[in-house]
């Protein structure tokens, strides 16, 4: 168990089945630059434990960035330190924060 | 000396693409949003208003599905990094909006804890805020009409109501206090700041009708999109 958390993201279009899987096999989440016209690869998610729906749960070392609010915690590529840098075959950067992942979304 | 409250224009485009939450209240969108949009980014779905303030500031109103019931979320752009801009923003955004102090749960600056969003304890349904949302509740109706127990019943479905609001009212003891309040604007015609005296509402046998100056007056806050 990392020393910040629990968070989580709900199953959705972006946080789909598969990358449950991958997110737990990597202890990594990712985020991308949001659409049309976003500057910044984010990493996103909600504080606390999941609800009664599916998805995963995490912790983390990396410091939320301070522009996180009480309901939502955010991590920003080059403003957060301890956020690295992916990209996927594509060539799409993302933002990344190693993490412990619980998936409840089999 | 007290600043100008700065007309908000409702906008029909997309969502900002890149924001930062800067406030919470302790409300629903629909207080301050006809039709919001369903939207859908990388972190969930939601439902999303967005606005001008003259030519300087956007923001959007956002509730997520996962944020707390009866919230909406005050979201400036990202470039927006300034501590004194984001606290002038944000001032411009709720003065226009006309949001009671008392229903800001959380703003840029103060100290939080994840997933604690107290309410304050002064907060309740008072008749200025009770006068706007009869409005919005009216107009809400393709005929601009509400009856008097359209608007108690639609009243709790904006606004989260307070221990406050649920006291048993003192002069109308069949009600509660947020009742009493709403039934006050109806009923309370002849004060400067009624809706009738305004010429915001005409009254109905049975409740209140916007005019057209109440229609102006609801795009100036941005409850209606221009």
């Amino acid at each position: 168990m990392r020393s910040l958390g629990p968070f989580h993201r709900k199953e959705s279009p972006t946080q789909t089945r598969q990358i449950a899987v991958e997110q737990e096999s990597s202890s990594e989440i990712w985020g991308a630059t949001p659409k049309n016209g976003g500057m910044v690869p984010t990493v996103q998610a909600y504080p606390g434990n999941l609800p009664s729906c599916r998805g995963v749960e995490f912790s983390t070392d990396v410091s939320i960035h301070p522009g996180s609010c009480p309901i939502e915690a955010r991590w920003y590529l080059g403003f957060t330190p301890g956020v690295e840098e992916r990209k996927n075959a594509a060539g799409d950067i993302f933002a990344c924060i190693p993490a412990d992942v619980v998936n409840f979304q089999p | 000396m007290k600043k100008e409250v700065q007309p908000i224009k409702r906008q029909p485009v997309p969502y900002l693409p890149d924001v930062i939450p800067q406030a919470i209240l302790w409300r629903t969108i629909y207080c301050y949003a006809l039709d919001p949009d369903r939207c859908e980014d990388q972190l969930d779905h939601f439902d999303c208003a967005s606005y001008t303030v003259g030519n300087q500031l956007s923001f959007d109103l956002r509730h997520y599905d996962g944020h707390p019931d009866s919230t909406v979320t005050v979201y400036l752009p990202v470039e927006t990094r300034d501590e004194a801009e984001i606290d002038e923003a944000v001032e411009v955004v709720l003065s226009g909006l006309e949001v009671p102090d008392s229903g800001v749960a959380w703003r840029r600056g103060e100290d939080f804890q994840f997933g604690k969003l107290p309410r304050r304890k002064e907060d309740r349904l008072r008749e200025p805020e009770a006068r706007l949302l009869a409005l919005k509740i009216a107009a809400e109706n393709k005929d601009l009409k509400a009856t008097t127990a359209y608007i108690k019943k639609r009243i709790p479905e904006v606004i989260p109501l307070t221990e406050k609001d649920l006291e048993q009212s003192k002069s109308r003891p069949r009600e509660k206090l947020w009742q009493q309040i709403v039934g006050n604007v109806i009923s309370h015609s002849g004060t400067s700041k009624s809706i009738f005296k305004r010429g915001l509402a005409s009254r109905t046998s049975d409740g209140i009708k916007v005019t057209q100056t109440g229609i102006n007056y609801l795009k100036r806050v941005g409850f209606l999109i221009s």
